[in-house]
């Protein structure tokens, strides 16, 4: 597979710190059906503005985070058993997801989820749930959203379900905007699609960021595209938070280089034992 | 189950024991005494009770290897008595085939029809497959309604002779519960060898995990369908012994309503066990009766109401009975028994 | 002669395949959106029709008593959302369709308390009219309930796929997870589609009751509109039209041709026969979504 290199340059915001953060998860610790143990005393934060990835690896709980700030964790019996979760301000941990999306917190499940047997429009008007739409406003959204994705407007009429993968991962993105949220978390928008196709979605994402101004939660377990677009990022691994970083500090940790990039210092790639090695070291310092 | 500490099983075979202690000998001895006894203290209104509730026993414990051990839920279980009824009644009327025999012919035949009902149990599961059952029971009723006379006995059934045993004709309340109650111990027995037996292991096996039981050499559909028969032959029996006991075989005996009302007891006496299956039938018939005792004075307190309110109550009641025990008690009467015994076993240091 | 039976088959296949289209789409507005097999609708076209026969009884104007109906059952059909199916959230399909059934007879117990067991007769809401077409007598009241459900049925088809309320329920009987993430009421539109359900039983009982004599054994059409959501998917609305015709029509014609030999048995068994070839055959139906629950 060839490398990505994203053209468009650093993003806009400061690596420095944010501010005034959108979203923020401290000492969270989540458990499925009472009793496993998922996450661990993860915290995070979003600034205003950001782009922030979560990187990590099958299983390390990057879903499960998603899935517990936007509450949808629920209807796989899990819960928040510690810690917060703040969004501008507010409780959003162990709600009504729907409360939270109202609020202005949307986010995008894996597995680019369409609503397969309605067409790409009803998909976006679907989303328009948590807004007061009339007619008029409704048709302005649309809009927005087949000017982010061109193609979208094209395929306007067609059954979702019929539509590429690289199609379908711009309709969940572009259908989480209708609701214009301050807040995206979008899991593994990457997740098999081809170089090319991962190119254009993350130029999107970019483009929403400084366009639309949305704050942005990726996870992802391709680091390198991920922090293409990211300011700031965090590795979780075995459901704690193991390294955390901006942009430039991950890109130039020797760790993640080796093990998520894939590239080590002699130019080689790892081999297995070498990274059992990371993984014994990582554990101490989480 | 629940022993003191300190009290092991040393072998299989004693862990696999239905009874343990000598206390459980007792109390069996005790029960069986006391249905044998029953007829000379009750009155012949509950004697009679009693005799349909054996039966009914019967029918709910087949209804348990099939909904509760299999996971395949069934509307059709009395129209399955039903065809046992009539295979009896004709093997025994056109036939004059002697007492037990009858009744072995209509459990059979109830077992074959079952099997072919069953069939889509190869390609479908869930709700489809209740409604194949639920047709079972449409079909059963406009077939026999429908068919020459001279087959089924059309809207009028066929009637049933007293049976005779050992030159003794059994025509009274009193015999009909002497009858029927070894039929429901072995029933109960038959049904415990059953779910104990490597068959029903099996069969538990294909409700948790289709695929898990296919990996592991189980042939599901076998067994699916199988469950089917076995429900149907348990069903059989029971419809053969009611069109004894009523002295005719008569298809407005084998509802859908009663179908409905013998799921229902399994949910309020428990998915799953033999217990749930005797509490379910013995509590909800219980029910019934108290109800049909008290309906005709309930109807004089109701405005304008002339007629016969003791079957539209007993539905409203064992209706409302189902979805309170979804919702409040899904694992049924069963559970709440084993819960009472633990509680009373400690009693009274509960720790 | 030979023309003549099959224009009176089909006369009389399209008005009964109306029915159990109009009792079919209640049956599908509801699974769709909490996958409950509601195997009650048949006792809510019952109590819909009785509940119009008092408000006649009273006196009032015909469509008033069915506007009055048409509420009262939206009502109890919330309610049984509320009291009934929503405490049974996240239970397998099964134990919903077995609280279902528990809903049967309640429902059917009430109705038989209520409003006995007698026949009665049900008032020419839709006229009493007769026109010859050939030597076949066409009811007008057939042919107004015909038109009645087949404008229902098209108008629902509509409300789900172009409003914006209809398009919520219909991405909640796609997936409940996707709904949520996308900030849809789920529950608010499970609760809704009872209502509907509710609302088209009182049109079903306006559009097939007028002029019969009705006792609470009506609910028993249900079963026979069971091939008919079969036939046509349990998720499509539009689909039960052609279902219902489909069934409509050959129980007519297993009736015309079939039942001389049979004592009347063939129109009787047909939709159940015919019920069990799609359950073994094609088990998502002519126009239905998905992935059966199959082997
Ligand atoms: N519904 C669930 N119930 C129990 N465990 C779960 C559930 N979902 C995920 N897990 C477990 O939580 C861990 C993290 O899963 P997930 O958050 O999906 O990881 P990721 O998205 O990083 O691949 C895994 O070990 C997984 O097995
Ligand atoms: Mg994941």
């Amino acid at each position: 597979m060839q490398p990505i290199v994203m053209q468009q340059g650093p993003p806009p915001a400061s690596s420095a710190a944010p501010i005034a953060p959108v979203l923020s998860v401290t000492n969270v610790e989540v458990r499925y059906q009472g009793s496993i143990l998922v996450l661990k005393n993860v915290s995070l934060t979003v600034g205003e503005g950001e782009v922030v990835a979560l990187l990590g690896s099958n299983g390390a709980g990057k879903t499960t985070t998603l899935k517990s700030i936007s509450s949808l964790i629920q209807s796989e019996e899990g819960r928040v058993t510690e810690g917060q979760i703040h969004f501008l301000g507010a409780h959003i941990h162990n709600q009504d997801p729907v409360s939270t999306v109202r609020r202005g917190l949307v986010q995008v499940m894996e597995g680019r989820r369409v609503l397969e047997h309605m067409s790409v429009e009803q998909n976006l008007i679907v989303a328009s749930a948590p807004i007061k739409a009339n007619r008029q406003r409704l048709r302005q959204a649309l809009d927005e959203i087949y000017g982010v994705f061109p193609i979208l407007a094209e395929f306007r009429d067609r059954q979702s379900g019929y539509l590429s993968g690289g199609q379908q991962q711009m309709l969940v993105i572009g259908r989480a905007l209708m609701a214009k949220p301050r807040l995206l978390l979008l899991d593994e928008p990457s997740l098999g699609l081809s170089p090319l196709l991962v190119h254009t979605i993350f130029k999107s994402i970019a483009r929403i960021n400084r366009e639309l101004g949305t704050s942005i939660l990726l996870v992802e377990q391709n680091a390198k595209v991920a922090l293409g677009v990211a300011h700031r990022g965090y590795v979780l691994e075995n459901g704690r938070i193991v390294m955390e970083g901006t942009r430039h500090e991950l890109l130039n940790n020797e760790d993640l280089k080796e093990f998520y990039l894939g590239i080590s210092a002699t130019g080689q790639r790892k081999s297995f034992k070498d990274i059992k090695q990371y993984r014994r070291r990582r554990r101490w310092l989480g | 189950m629940y022993r003191a500490c300190g009290s092991f099983s040393e072998t299989y075979s004693d862990d696999m024991a239905l009874m343990r202690t000598r206390w459980q000998w007792l109390a069996l001895a005790i029960l069986m005494v006391g249905l044998v006894c029953y007829p000379l203290v009750a009155s012949s209104g509950w004697i009679r009770f009693a005799t349909i509730t054996g039966i009914t026993i019967i029918s709910v414990l087949g209804l348990q290897i099939l909904v509760g051990l299999t996971g395949q839920v069934s509307v059709g279980q009395s129209a399955f008595m039903g065809i046992g009824a009539y295979f009896g009644a004709i093997a025994a009327m056109k036939f004059h085939m002697p007492f037990p025999l009858p009744i072995l012919v209509g459990a059979t035949g109830a077992a074959i029809v079952g099997v072919l009902f069953g069939l889509p149990a190869a390609r479908i599961k869930g709700f489809y497959l209740a409604l194949t059952t639920l047709a079972a029971q449409f079909v059963f009723q406009f077939t026999i309604v429908r068919l020459p006379d001279s087959w089924f006995g059309g809207s009028a059934g066929i009637s049933v002779a007293p049976p005779v045993i050992f030159g003794v004709q059994i025509n009274s309340t009193v015999g009909f519960y002497y009858l029927t109650l070894p039929f429901t111990v072995l029933a109960v027995f038959a049904a415990l060898f059953i779910m104990r037996s490597r068959v029903g292991r099996a069969l538990i096996s294909v409700r948790d995990n289709d695929l898990a039981a296919e990996v592991t050499g189980i042939n599901v559909i076998y067994y699916k369908v199988a469950a089917f028969g076995l429900a149907s032959f348990f069903a059989g029996l029971a419809g053969g012994l009611l069109a004894y006991e009523n002295k005719l075989a008569h298809f407005e005996q084998f509802t859908l309503f009663e179908s409905i009302w013998y799921l229902g007891m399994l949910i309020v006496g428990g998915m799953g066990s033999i217990l749930g299956a005797v509490l379910g039938a013995v509590s909800l018939r219980f029910v019934q009766e108290i109800l049909a005792l008290v309906s005709p004075r309930m109807a004089e307190l109701l405005p304008g109401a002339r007629y016969d309110i003791a079957f539209p109550m007993i539905n409203v009641v064992l209706g409302v009975l189902i979805i309170v025990f979804l919702i409040y008690q899904p694992r049924g009467l069963a559970h709440l028994y084993r819960r009472g015994e633990r509680y009373a076993r400690v009693w009274p240091f509960p720790y | 002669m030979l023309w003549e039976t099959l224009l009176r088959v089909l006369v009389s296949g399209i008005a009964n395949g109306a029915i159990y289209a109009s009792v079919a789409v209640g049956f599908s507005i509801i699974y769709r959106s909490g996958k409950v097999f509601n195997i009650a609708q048949g006792e809510m076209l019952m109590l819909a029709t009785f509940m119009a026969m008092t408000f006649f009884g009273m006196g009032m104007n015909h469509w008033v008593a069915l506007a009055l109906t048409a509420t009262a059952m939206g009502l109890l059909g919330l309610g049984v959302e509320r009291f009934v199916l929503r405490p049974l959230v996240g239970q397998s399909e099964m134990a919903l369709f077995m609280a279902t059934l528990g809903l049967l007879l309640v429902l059917n117990g009430l109705g038989v308390i209520m409003f006995g067991t007698e026949p009665r007769l049900f008032p020419d809401v839709l006229g009493t009219e007769r026109w010859l077409v050939g030597t076949v007598s066409i009811k007008q009241s057939a042919v107004l309930g015909t038109a009645l459900v087949a404008g229902s049925v098209a108008g629902l088809a509509w409300f789900f796929r172009s409003t914006r309320t209809g398009l919520f329920m219909t991405a909640v009987a796609e997936s409940h997870q996707i709904a949520r993430s996308l900030g849809v009421n789920v529950q608010r539109s499970i609760g809704l589609s009872w209502a509907i359900a509710g609302v088209v039983a009182t049109i079903s009982a306006a559009a097939f009751m007028s002029g019969r004599s009705v006792s609470p054994e009506i609910a028993s059409i249900a079963f026979v509109a069971l091939p008919v959501v079969l036939l046509s998917g349990l998720e499509s609305i539009g689909g039960v039209m052609l279902g219902g015709i489909i069934v409509g029509v050959g129980q007519s014609m297993a009736a015309a041709w079939l039942d001389p030999y049979t004592e009347g048995g063939a129109s009787l068994l047909f939709p159940f026969a015919l019920m069990m070839l799609i359950l073994l055959f094609r088990p998502q139906g002519l126009f239905g979504w998905k992935r059966v629950e199959r082997i």
